[in-house]
């Protein structure tokens, strides 16, 4: 496979220490947040990277991967929720603190676009508003503007929201009080039209992503999309993360191509329940 | 006193008996430290094909019960653009460099041969033999005469040493092994992967784009080491071992059970760092046992049990 830039080899495997770990908001959801000590692993993530987790010895084989809402260089620790689902994340869930958590990374490419002087949107729902916060760290801290986007199924799952209220205005779009009708990008689409905007991250869902997307199409400024793919390994050895390309031209693996693209090259679909309604 | 972990395959000298399993490692010109390819046996690559494909649609893996299944479909830039752009990244690594081969014909096979002799730093070729034969709609590997008729296009083609790689999904290893010897492979990797697949229960469809796939892991070493240990009975050339080794307790029974050298794959998903561990481990059993080489240990299975105290 030859890559436009070099593929990431600059990952180690760490066995880090689990520090925290439970279940977030009601006591007994699905939602939980394991607090990793890695300070290696740590210490070189950017913005767009992601890790692989093992916080278990036998079943299941493979690790899953994570995209931590944030990375601590000064405590060494990373900090990820995790949807509980199956075994993976249910193996997660179980882990004490103290206990082992290997981890690989960090992996990816980063997003290194030069953000001084550029507005940007992120669009975020559920587990998929964590890669958003280390983004708009990265935009602030580099001279940018970034409005947050955010929508979960109820408040205790909009991630972040205070750490991204500090860096700038945050919208929320919760189904058991808002509905799951309105999406919480009709809020970025009003907001287009007296604010410029200079280009807009999708994470966790297909249908705001292509909300995200479109406009992005009528207002003039690119969009890009953080997507998932089952992994088998993480690293570009297995080929195992196809992200179909929009143009029927074949495929580029999530784990060393993404996880960011720009909407443009990629489907906009869930690979498992079909494309687009 | 050190052990010695070198070990020969057929005309291949190997430093020591571990190698990655195709299309389960690459080298992208560079390696994290705790990976480092130079400290393989060998180095396999992903299986090229004649011409470029894209592979199969999403989903390309599942997990099993101590597994995975996958079904990639070999995503190939093609032997003309692998000779450019991929080989020559290999030129920087130290152990022998073994290309994999997955040919849809034997001509296929006659042509990416030849051009794989004319380059300098190719040590062998693996013949991936569990693809479709395009003229015959079937497995390659499932027809004794099919594999020997690929292998003597190859055999033909290059003075290249040549390993056989032969799939599970058969009535008769022993009859496909004693076919592809005949015609002049220098050695046989055993195994593919075993065919599976996942259902899911949400869309009451097959998980995998492609339906059914390749089961590989843990779960398939029973089966591979059965398959080694009855080809070392039946064949002269080496064997390379492959299937579900993930310690190095796995890659001894292979060597006792016969083979001379060993891949690994799927482990590597799961903790990058296996071949180098799975090396360190043979060399420390080697060293408790008091045995010179690797050597020692190949076929030992055979030869009867050990006593305890001799
Ligand atoms: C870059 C990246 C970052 C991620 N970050 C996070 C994160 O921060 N938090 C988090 O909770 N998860 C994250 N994920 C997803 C995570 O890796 C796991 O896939 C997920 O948590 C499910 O794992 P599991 O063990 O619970 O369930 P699994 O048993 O692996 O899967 C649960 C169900 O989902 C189905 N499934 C598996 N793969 C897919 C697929 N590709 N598409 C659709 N369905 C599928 C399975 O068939 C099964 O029914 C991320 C994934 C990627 C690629
Ligand atoms: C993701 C994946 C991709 C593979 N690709 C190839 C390939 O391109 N060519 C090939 O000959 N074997 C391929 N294999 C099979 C492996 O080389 C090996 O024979 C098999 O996985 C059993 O070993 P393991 O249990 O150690 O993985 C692949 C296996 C996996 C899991
Ligand atoms: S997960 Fe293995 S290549 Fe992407």
């Amino acid at each position: 496979m030859v890559a436009e830039t070099p593929v990431n080899t600059d990952w180690k495997i760490e066995d880090g220490v689990v520090v925290e770990n439970g279940v977030v908001g009601p006591e007994n959801g699905d939602i939980g947040r394991v607090v990793i000590e890695a300070p290696g692993v740590v210490a070189a993530a950017r913005p767009g990277h992601f890790v692989m987790l093992r916080t278990w010895e036998g079943e299941p084989f493979l690790p899953r991967a994570m995209a931590p809402l944030s990375y601590d260089v000064a405590s060494g620790r990373m900090e990820i929720f995790y949807r509980i689902k199956g075994p993976g994340t249910r193996a997660i869930a179980r882990t004490h603190p103290g206990e082992i958590a290997r981890v690989t990374g960090p992996l990816g490419r980063p997003v290194v676009e030069d953000f001084e002087g550029r507005r940007v949107a992120l669009v975020g729902r559920g587990v998929g508003i964590t890669p958003l916060l280390p983004l708009a760290e990265h935009i602030v801290a580099k001279g940018g503007e970034v409005r947050a986007y955010l929508s979960a199924r109820t408040r205790d799952y909009v991630f972040g929201h205070d750490r991204f209220a500090a860096l700038g205005p945050v919208r929320v779009r919760v189904d058991d009080e808002d509905g799951d009708e309105a999406l919480v990008t009709d809020a970025l689409a009003r907001e287009c039209e007296g604010y410029r905007v200079d280009a807009v991250y999708g994470c966790g869902s297909w249908r705001l992503t292509r909300a995200a997307e479109a406009l992005g199409v009528s207002h003039g400024f690119p969009s890009y999309v953080f997507l998932e793919s089952k992994m088998g390994c993480g690293v570009g050895y297995c080929k195992g993360c196809p992200a179909r390309l929009r143009n029927g031209d074949g495929y580029k693996l999530v784990c060393v191509e993404g996880p960011v693209f720009p909407t443009r090259e990629v489907e906009l679909s869930d690979p498992v329940h079909g494309p687009p309604e | 006193m050190k052990a010695e972990l070198a070990t020969d395959v057929g005309p291949l000298r190997l430093k020591n008996p571990v190698m990655p399993a195709s299309g389960t490692y690459d080298w992208f010109g560079r390696d994290p430290e705790q990976v480092s390819a130079d400290s393989f046996g060998a180095v396999v690559t992903k299986s090229v094909t004649l011409r470029p494909q894209a592979g199969n649609p999403p989903i390309r893996v599942a997990e099993t019960p101590s597994g995975m299944l996958n079904a990639i479909g070999i995503p190939s830039v093609g032997i003309e653009e692998f000779l450019e752009e991929v080989l020559p990244q290999y030129h920087a690594l130290d152990p022998p460099v073994i290309v994999s081969v997955q040919a849809y014909s034997p001509r296929e096979c006659e042509s990416m041969l030849a051009r794989l002799s004319e380059q300098p730093r190719v040590d062998a070729v693996e013949l991936n033999l569990s693809c479709p034969n395009l003229a015959h709609g079937t497995i390659t590997a499932q027809s004794a005469r099919l594999s020997a008729e690929m292998v003597a296009a190859a055999r033909g083609a290059t003075r290249l040493p040549i390993v056989a790689k032969l799939s599970p999904n058969v009535t008769d290893i022993a009859e496909i092994a004693r076919a592809v010897e005949e015609v002049g492979a220098d050695a046989l990797c055993l195994i593919n992967t075993v065919k599976g697949m996942a259902v899911d229960v949400e869309t009451r469809q097959a998980l995998l784009g492609n339906r059914s796939g390749g089961l590989s892991g843990p779960a398939i070493k029973p089966i591979a080491l059965s398959m080694v240990w009855e080809c070392y009975q039946e064949v002269d050339i080496p064997i390379v071992g492959v299937g579900g080794i993930a310690t190095a307790e796995d890659a001894l029974q292979f060597l006792l059970a016969g083979a001379r050298a060993v891949q690994v794959g799927t482990a590597t998903f799961r903790e990058p760092r296996s071949l180098a561990r799975i090396i360190a481990g043979i060399e420390e059993h080697l060293a408790q046992d008091g045995l010179h080489s690797v050597g020692e240990l190949v076929g030992w299975c055979h030869k009867g049990r050990l006593t305890v105290g001799s």
